[in-house]
């Protein structure tokens, strides 16, 4: 296994983690310049995409698009298992780019928990993310309802 | 194959049927300095061949792109030199692993193709020289449609100073952001700077297109809409449009409208970049994430200006340009290659901004670079 420095992307202190060959050849896919290959490609790399994919989100920082990517997948796959994270995403200033993302793939996600991630937005999440106007673009009448005037 | 090729050339080439050549409009750069010109005329292809297209090379012309529009695909087939002189046949390249231009294939409304294009293509000299254009219906077939097309053509002999312009267009709301529109400011510095070790002169213009959702979603089929940004352009510049994200999504950091792209105004005429896929998961940047996104600034500019990947990330696709390494391996490819502007992905540790810089182009590289039209 490969060790490397963490320069921690949604924790705070750098430490040593190893990272395992699946995780390593998952970064790689998802570092191409141009554009990553579908979800399905990359989630076939490993025999735990969701936990993998996490651990990218929450660790890896360069590219920049990486984490983004893998956090894509995350909600176009495995939304119920990332319910957490979603709630996380919309509130935490230091993760505006991925409260930004959520936001953005909200008609992407079940609609309970489309509803739900939406009024947290809405409630507590960061200016930066700018909630009511993204969900103001969102498709679903429920998510629409949230916004009205 | 070839032979057949020529006949069919030499067959065709006096030829002046479905409106060549007449009707031609000329223009100039409105700059004094300015060496590329600009002639526009439409054809007919037939319904079972593509069309023999006369272009006229004055003296001290180095390089011409043309571009074809039309409702239907548009396919570049070959360049034949004054002499008959089969100097591009696209049988020769379609099936090959190695890549030379998107001109051949025919996949989009809109195609242009630059040529020369290498530095072991023979430079350009004065007489006529026959393109071969092609509309293309369902399943890649001939079929008969009115092709719009546009000739550049420049008088530049220097392989190694020139200039491009560049416009950079902020779309949707990006530039109401003062992090981003600064963060992009730094990220053209790095593209500058990348572009200026080979030679290239990069002079930009920043404009807003608020009408222009910041999604990008035109970019696998153009959009009209970019006309009006390009209208009245230098002839020449390319266009670098600043959004969101790519189509909506992450799969898609940033893209080139073409392999090359036109130099015509067209709804193809662009290159895409998102913002927060580089500015990553907080949405700030960091020093690092600001060089990478002018790295891919120019790698995408890099590609409009008919750069490949020296090595797709297969690693059984190269190139077409002889001092690139034909590397087969990843380790092999990351040793010679991940420096390298165009190579296809980033190399980087997980960790903050820990990549390798990226900015390396070979001579045959930069020689592409100087061949484009564009580039004056």
């Amino acid at each position: 296994m490969l060790t490397i420095l963490l320069a921690a992307a949604a924790v705070a202190a750098p430490a040593e983690i190893e990272i395992t060959p699946a995780q390593t050849a998952m970064h790689r896919a998802l570092s191409l310049r141009d554009g990553s290959p579908p979800c399905a490609d990359v989630e076939g790399l490993s025999k735990t995409p969701v936990a993998d994919l996490k651990f990218l989100v929450a660790n890896a920082t360069a590219p920049p698009w990486v984490g983004m990517r893998a956090a894509e997948c995350l909600i176009a796959g495995h939304p119920t298992e990332i319910t957490a994270e979603l709630d996380t995403w919309v509130t935490d200033p230091e993760l505006a780019g991925l409260g930004i993302l959520t936001l953005n793939r909200i008609d992407a996600l079940p609609i309970e928990i489309a509803t739900h991630v939406a009024a947290l937005a809405l409630e507590k999440g960061p200016e930066r993310i700018g909630a009511r106007k993204r969900l103001e673009k969102a498709e679903r009448p429920e998510i629409l309802e949230l916004v009205k005037p | 194959m070839n032979l057949l090729f020529l006949a069919l050339i030499l067959g065709g080439c006096n030829k002046d049927k479905n409106g060549q050549k007449k009707n031609r409009t000329n223009d100039t750069g409105t700059e004094a300095q300015s060496i590329i010109e600009v002639t526009t005329w439409s054809v007919t292809t037939p319904d079972d061949s593509a069309m023999d297209v006369e272009i006229e090379i004055g003296p001290d012309v180095t390089s011409f792109m043309l571009t074809g529009e039309s409702r239907k695909e548009v396919g570049m087939e070959g360049v034949v030199d004054p002499d008959g002189k089969v100097l591009l046949y696209w049988d020769d390249w379609w099936d090959s692993d190695e890549s030379l231009t998107d001109a051949i294939f025919g996949y989009e409304t809109t195609t242009a193709l630059n040529w020369p294009i290498r530095d072991v293509e023979d430079p350009l000299r004065e007489g006529t020289y026959v393109v071969q254009v092609a509309a293309l219906g369902g399943g890649g077939n001939y079929t008969s449609g009115k092709v719009d097309l546009t000739l550049h053509t420049k008088k530049d002999p220097s392989m190694s100073e020139g200039k491009v312009h560049a416009r950079i267009v902020y779309t949707g709301d990006v530039d109401s952001d003062p992090d981003i529109v600064a963060a992009t400011e730094d990220s053209v510095e790095r593209w500058r700077e990348i572009w200026a070790i080979h030679g290239v002169e990069l002079v930009e213009t920043y404009d807003s297109a608020p009408t222009i959702d910041a999604h990008l979603g035109f970019w696998r089929n153009g959009d009209e809409a970019l006309l009006d940004v390009a209208d009245g352009l230098e002839p020449g510049s390319v266009v670098l449009y600043l959004g969101e994200s790519v189509d909506g999504d992450f799969d898609t950091y940033g893209i080139a409208g073409g392999i090359p792209g036109t130099l015509a105004n067209s709804p193809f005429t662009y290159v895409v970049v998102s913002w927060l896929s580089h500015a990553g998961f907080d949405a700030q940047f960091t020093k690092g994430e600001k060089s990478i996104m002018g790295e891919t600034m120019a790698h995408e500019i890099g590609h409009y200006m008919g750069l490949y990947h020296p090595v797709e990330d297969g690693f059984n696709y190269w190139d077409a340009l002889q001092d690139t390494p034909r590397c087969e391996r990843r380790g092999a490819c990351e040793d010679e290659l991940a420096s390298n502007l165009m190579f296809p992905y980033s190399v980087c540790s997980y960790s903050g901004d820990d990549c390798v810089a990226a900015g390396e182009l070979s001579v045959d590289q930069q020689g592409v670079v100087h061949r484009y039209t564009g580039t004056q």
